[in-house]
């Protein structure tokens, strides 16, 4: 029964213990690969024939390593290789390999239908936090379940695609990417380009006009709700590693919420939870997606800086596009060869001159099969502990997110600390320990939303609580409310006790209805919801009916939530409610085989 | 922390006895002065001691000495170092390694008096051929007496604790610094600097480390900066170690100022009329092209601006007619960042005559330098205006005109956006170069349409729309609604500094006891934003995102913003940080009603009744317990996490230059006075102070509150002034401050001089 307080203490302690003894955590290496490009289909095809057979020779001569990747797919490629599937039996070797856990199926929606039209979330003709929410889910719904020209990203009424389509043709996903809609904030068709260092002088760098719109990452609460209604149980791709919206401070923000989110050595810069899903980062401060065509060396350097105090979770990309590229097509406008395409509608195959000749392509995956080798064959034997891990797995090791019971003495033991950390702050702290668990704000205010409800109707808190699934608010209010007057505990709790019904509704609706408030009206005032948590924890902690409690003006955002790359404005953002470490529960280590 | 004249004043003591440093003998050593006194009408004053004070009854703090040989420089004789402390301690005795370092650390014994002197003798001798020479180095006891105030009202132990931060910090500066003789453009020159740029060397390092160097050419500007502001110039007295160590680091700094031909910019918008917001305060929308219908219609904020009423309206920034701007090529590629830092250390040399020995410059003054530079930020500023008229959400992008980003005329942001304006401001008012009113004008657009406001009732059922957003504070690229990259506490005050260039400034408000409230609440809603925060615990939980004080880089920027806040084109510095949330601030009843030295503040900790530290305590809080290495000077790691930023090398200089209260001039700190009765003639008070280079006059104002806001009651073209003005009676104190002026720019404000006049 810590609280966080408690555990940085440990982990400063631990860190100290390091200097001395170095700790060294585990390594885990998520192996992945996207084959999403539906025009230029023999690469795409290619890229499987080569990938598969090549984990399964690995996973059968290291069986300890557990050997497994996670293959991405899109909607568009799925049809597209169910269509040649006659031909080939691409279809029917991809699942092969599924059935015999070779590989996990991916979605990825990042590709498709088009880079520029796609879902579009318009913010210039929204006012409410329910129009937004409503916006939001038609796009999220879109990439799960419609259809797009495969070239112009027209929709393509009546037909299946996206996820569902994935779903048709390869089965369950056990990990989803890309549901990223645009965002319009204003007139025009293209998005907001990078800003880059320009020379002075030499001749104006002149941005061009804005077009309103960028990219919403960071946050899909909405899609979330739509996979729970189809009962998803799939883990989702965190942090990206390429800064696809051009945020400021995207590398701080990432670095900054990977330290947030691993305060014990058990949990990963790379892997929390949002919205009770799991999350896996591509990057934080020293993790980078690796792209194992770069090879060993590539590799070897990232696990040098990598900092081992904490567990950290590697992705390494398999069998890439880039690898059939020649230079010229790898970067820079004319990548990836979707973006030629979609940009090339009356003929969007790769010019011939794109293209390495076969020779090239087989150095290239040579480079990625001397990665797997030095994984296998040096890196794990030599770190136990470290290991592959699909997403599977991942989902496996980690504590469950909700469903536990917290004990009221646990509670109270630990909201003696989160209100003394939280002191006079405006801003909330951001997760808490209790008995063992993590805790989301979100989850903080349900379960003790549901401790005083008991006190309200009994006189007496309950001896212990249940942790359920709740989403933040659909609205943040971003001031940090009123700083005077007072209520009473008696007060409080019967409030609390309206408030815990609400919380525990997973009853179907246009929006959540298991949500934290938007607003907490007290004495005349509008409260925000942190205000009202920080109430709540000191009217369990005082649960004497008289008692009363000074209004203390506090914020929404942690310092986690804050830090989350996010471009979706800040009212917006209740998801940072539930964001919290994913604690490593049950660590399998890798055994060389003697 | 410049209390030292009011201190010695206060300890009785005569320091006409002590003399100036005296160098002797064969051997030249040369010691740390504490106020090397730059300017000529004061190098005849008594040297002043270094401080030292009790921590507790029986623990002293311990104080650096530093001293240098610089006979010994390149020398192949051997010599011996004896430092002899003055307090019947044993000396210190060691072989000299380094001519340029043989400082010594020192604790002279706590139950020393308040006032008592010791005179340090640090002797060096060449046994090589048996001469020797020494120097004084002044140390006074100082109090660590937080119950008492002094006459700015501030707990005089700060003084103390700044005085030795500041000592440790130059000292460390010092030792870090690197320095050859090179050749450039032609010929030899000596510089030295903190750059790893090339034609640099190592760094000497410290305990293993040199926190203070960094990557780029800017980081010598920095640090030159941090001794000129605190008394320490090229032109200084030769005896003064880092007189040589600000020559280097100019002579290396001006290397990485490049220069183009200017080209002009053309503004597409007027300003009067972008410049607005609905009359109800709430914000423009979209749905009206911004016309605010049912809110009032629009109020606009500057709307006698007169830069661009026919737009688009061409502008050719070049302040002396050479066709040239200039910029940093500091190796960063950062050149908004990265420039007004060389324009800051040139006018923080109060020489604008004097000329540059390296670089594109090498022959041209430094006024010339300056202006150039601001002709590239002139330039830079970003030409087109995106708001609700066209179409686009007020606050989402960096397009939204009128500021800075990396590079010329790429959009806006505001981290980068307060260095254009500190570079405006110094050049300003330390050398009395033209501010372009196209500059501010345009940039008020931006501080307009950049900041939080809460929402408009929505034509919608939205019941929380006026619940509360983030009124008056400031995102990256936009309001922090749409842009909260890393949180609000880099670049709210970032938004502070260019509202102090704009004229933007404190108004009147009722929640401030004032009788009215003006329309213009811009600044009141951002400070009380950074006020509401101010006290957030700087923890491991909460970060800089949550913590102003946790960040240095937003700290230096917020301590800017409150030395040169300017409402409506008067300098008035702000000592006391206020806000319009009740409750924040309480427990000190020193000082104004829910409101806070931000400067000077010192928590229960701290042995002070506020509750929390304001700058001083915390920066010498960092130093005396950083992030990385163990004490010895340094500031290091008050950042972010992410462990390669190169802000953290900054941090040193920084803390130095808020440390002195000031951020390109050190200003007049001797204002004293006597009041004399209504006799003869009415009351009046007789104010003496001693010059500020570069100064042609100066307005003297005066307060009837502490801390001001003050009142000018005229001028003077010299270093007296009696004020017979009405207003003052027997029996009545008053606060006054002198503010020099170069032409009709204030340049900075005085210490202020609390005067009763008897009855």
């Amino acid at each position: 029964m810590r609280s966080i307080f408690v555990l940085l203490l440990l982990a400063a302690g631990y860190s100290l213990l390091a200097e001395s003894n170095p700790a060294k955590e585990s390594l885990y290496i998520y192996l992945r690969a996207h084959v999403t490009d539906h025009v230029n289909i023999d690469v795409s095809e290619d890229q499987l024939r080569r990938l598969l057979p090549l984990l399964e020779r690995y996973r059968k001569e290291s069986p300890e390593a557990h050997v497994s990747a996670t293959v991405f797919f899109s909607g568009a490629l799925s049809q597209a290789l169910v269509q040649r599937n006659k031909q080939t039996h691409i279809v029917d070797f991809v699942k092969t390999y599924v059935q015999r856990g070779i590989i996990e199926v991916g979605y990825d929606g990042f590709d498709e239908p088009t880079y520029s039209n796609r879902p579009t979330v318009d913010l210039t003709e929204s006012s409410t936090p329910e129009q937004r929410w409503l916006l939001r889910k038609t796009a999220e719904d879109s990439f799960l379940n419609e259809a797009r020209d495969p070239l112009t990203g027209a929709w393509e009424r009546g037909k299946p695609g996206g996820l569902k389509e994935v779903r048709t043709v390869f089965g369950e996903p056990a990990c989803i990417a890309g549901l990223i809609p645009l965002m319009k904030y204003g007139p025009g068709g293209m998005f907001n380009g990078s800003v880059t260092k320009a020379e002075p002088g030499l001749a104006p760098v002149v941005m061009p006009a804005p077009s309103g719109m960028t990219y919403e990452v960071g946050d899909d609460t909405e899609a979330v709700t739509l996979l729970e209604a189809a009962h998803s149980k799939a883990i989702m791709i965190g942090i990206l590693d390429a800064n696809v919206a051009h945020l400021p401070g995207f590398g701080i923000g990432r670095a900054d919420f990977g330290h947030a989110i691993s305060p014990m050595p058990n949990t990963a810069p790379e892997l929390y939870w949002q919205d009770n899903v799991l999350r896996v980062s591509e990057a934080s401060e020293t993790i980078r997606l690796v792209q194992a065509h770069d090879g060993v060396e590539a590799m070897k350097k990232l696990v040098d800086h990598a900092g081992r105090s904490t567990i950290h979770v590697v992705q390494v990309e398999l069998a890439s596009e880039q690898n059939y590229l020649t230079p010229e097509f790898t970067h820079g406008l004319s990548y990836p060869p979707l973006k030629y395409a979609y940009e090339h509608v009356q003929s969007p195959n790769l010019p011939k001159d794109a293209l390495r000749r076969t020779n090239e392509v087989d150095a290239a995956y040579a480079r990625e099969e001397s990665l797997l080798k030095w994984l296998t064959d040096d890196l794990m034997p030599a770190d136990p502990g470290s290991r592959f891990v699909s997403s599977t797995d991942l989902s496996a090791m980690v504590a469950p997110g909700t469903g536990f019971t917290i004990s009221m003495a646990g509670l109270r033991s630990a909201l003696t600390e989160y209100l003394e950390r939280w002191g006079n702050d405006t801003f909330p702290p951001a997760i808490d320990r209790i008995d063992g668990h993590y805790l989301s704000m979100a989850e903080e205010f349900q379960m003790l939303a549901d401790a005083l409800a008991e006190f309200h109707r009994t006189g007496k808190l309950p001896d212990s609580v249940k942790v359920t699934p709740v989403y933040g608010p659909i609205r943040v209010l971003t001031g940090h409310g009123p700083n005077e007057g007072e209520i009473s505990v008696d007060a409080v709790a019967r409030i609390a006790a309206a408030l815990a019904k609400e919380l525990h509704d997973q009853s179907p609706g246009a929006v959540p209805k298991n949500t934290i408030p938007i607003g907490i009206p007290v004495n005349g005032a509008m409260l925000n919801p942190a205000q009202f948590l920080k109430l709540m924890a000191q009217a369990v902690l005082n649960p004497s009916p008289g008692a009363k409690l000074n209004i203390r003006m506090s914020y929404e955002f942690s310092g986690a939530g804050t830090l989350l790359p996010k471009s979706r404005p800040a009212g917006d953002s209740g998801f940072v409610w539930t964001l919290k470490p994913a604690e490593i529960e049950q660590r399998t280590h890798f055994r060389a085989s003697s | 922390m410049t209390h030292r004249c009011l201190s010695i004043l206060g300890s009785g003591m005569v320091f006409s006895l002590l003399t100036a440093q005296h160098v002797f003998g064969a051997v030249t050593v040369l010691t740390v002065p504490w106020d090397p006194c730059p300017d000529p009408s004061c190098r005849t004053a008594p040297t002043t001691p270094h401080t030292s004070y009790p921590i507790n009854s029986t623990t002293e703090s311990t104080i650096i000495m530093g001293a240098t040989v610089p006979s010994a420089v390149g020398s192949s004789d051997k010599f011996m170092v004896d430092w002899h402390f003055g307090d019947g301690s044993p000396d210190a005795t060691f072989a000299l390694t380094n001519p340029y370092d043989i400082s010594t650390t020192h604790q002279y014994p706590a139950s020393a008096a308040v006032g008592t002197i010791w005179t340090a003798t640090v002797t060096v001798t060449d046994t090589t051929t048996s001469t020797n020479g020494s120097a004084n180095y002044y140390v006074i006891q100082e109090s660590n007496d937080c119950t008492k105030l002094d006459s700015a009202n501030r707990p005089v132990c700060l003084a103390s604790r700044v005085n030795v931060a500041i000592d440790w910090g130059l000292w460390y500066m010092h030792q870090t610094m690197w320095r050859s003789t090179s050749t450039a453009g032609g010929k030899t020159v000596s510089w030295g600097g903190w750059d790893g740029q090339p034609g640099s060397s190592p760094c000497p390092t410290v305990k293993g480390n040199a926190w203070d160097c960094g990557a780029y050419g800017s980081i010598d500007a920095s640090n030159v900066q941090a001794f000129e502001v605190n008394g320490h110039l090229q032109n200084g007295p030769s005896t003064d170690p880092y007189s040589d160590d600000v020559a280097r680091g100019l002579a290396r700094m001006t290397l990485f100022i490049a220069n183009e031909k200017n080209l002009p910019v053309t503004y597409n918008y007027d300003p009067a009329k972008q410049n607005y917001t609905c009359a109800d305060h709430t914000l423009p929308q979209t749905s009206d092209a911004g016309a605010c219908t049912g809110h009032g219609g629009r109020h606009y904020y500057n709307p006698s601006a007169t830069a661009c009423t026919s737009p688009p309206c061409k502008v050719t920034y070049d302040g002396n007619g050479n066709g040239l701007m200039a910029y940093s090529m500091d190796g960063s590629g950062e050149y908004s960042y990265t420039t007004s830092p060389f324009l800051d250390a040139l006018v923080a040399t109060g020489t604008p005559n004097a000329v540059a020995q390296t670089g594109n410059y090498a022959g041209d003054t430094f006024a010339t330098i300056v202006q150039d530079i601001m002709d590239f930020y002139g330039y830079s500023q970003y030409f087109d205006d995106y708001d609700v008229d066209r179409g686009y959400a007020r606050g989402t992008n960096q397009s939204q005109g009128g500021a800075w980003l990396y590079g010329p005329q790429q959009g806006d942001d505001n981290s980068t956006s307060q260095w254009a304006a500190i570079g405006f401001i110094s050049g300003f008012r330390g050398f009395g170069l033209t501010l372009p009113a196209s500059v501010t004008d345009f940039n008020q657009v931006w501080i307009t349409n950049a900041q939080d406001l809460q929402e408009s009732a929505p034509t919608g059922p939205d019941p929380y729309s006026k619940g509360g957003d983030n009124l008056g504070a400031y995102g990256y690229r936009g309001s922090l609604r749409y842009s909260n990259a890393a949180g609000p506490f880099a670049v709210t005050p970032s938004a502070m500094v260019q509202m102090a260039m704009d004229g933007v400034g404190r108004s009147h408000n009722t929640a401030f006891g004032d009788a009215t409230t003006d329309f213009d609440q811009r600044w009141n809603t951002t400070e009380t934003y950074y006020a509401d925060n101010f006290c957030n615990a700087v923890s491991p939980y909460n970060q800089v995102v949550n913590a102003p004080r946790a960040y240095m880089y937003g700290l230096y920027s917020f301590t800017k913003s409150m030395l040169l806040h300017n409402a409506g084109g008067s300098l008035a510095p702000i000592q006391y940080l206020r806000t319009e949330t009740p409750n924040v601030f309480t427990g000190n009843p020193n000082v104004p009603a829910n409101s806070i030295d931000w400067y000077a503040a010192l928590s229960a900790a701290n042995g002070g009744k506020d509750p929390c530290d304001g700058v001083a305590q915390t920066l010498v809080s960092y130093q005396s317990k950083p992030v990385y290495g163990t004490f010895d000077g340094h500031w290091f790691g008050n950042t972010y996490y992410i462990s390669y930023s190169t802000q953290a090398a900054y941090e040193t200089s920084w803390a130095l230059i808020m440390l002195q209260q000031t951020v390109f001039v050190s200003c007049v700190k001797n204002l004293v006075g006597r009041g004399a009765p209504s006799g003869s003639g009415p009351p009046s008070v007789t104010l003496t102070w001693t010059n500020q280079a570069n100064a042609t006059s100066y307005v003297v104002a005066r307060s009837s509150t502490l801390g001001g806001p003050y009142t000018s009651v005229g001028s003077s073209s010299g270093t007296t002034f009696v004020d017979r003005t009405s207003g003052l009676s027997n029996g009545s104190t008053y606060y006054y401050v002198v503010l020099p002026q170069i032409g009709s720019a204030e340049v900075c404000q005085s210490n202020q001089a609390s005067i009763k006049i008897p009855q």
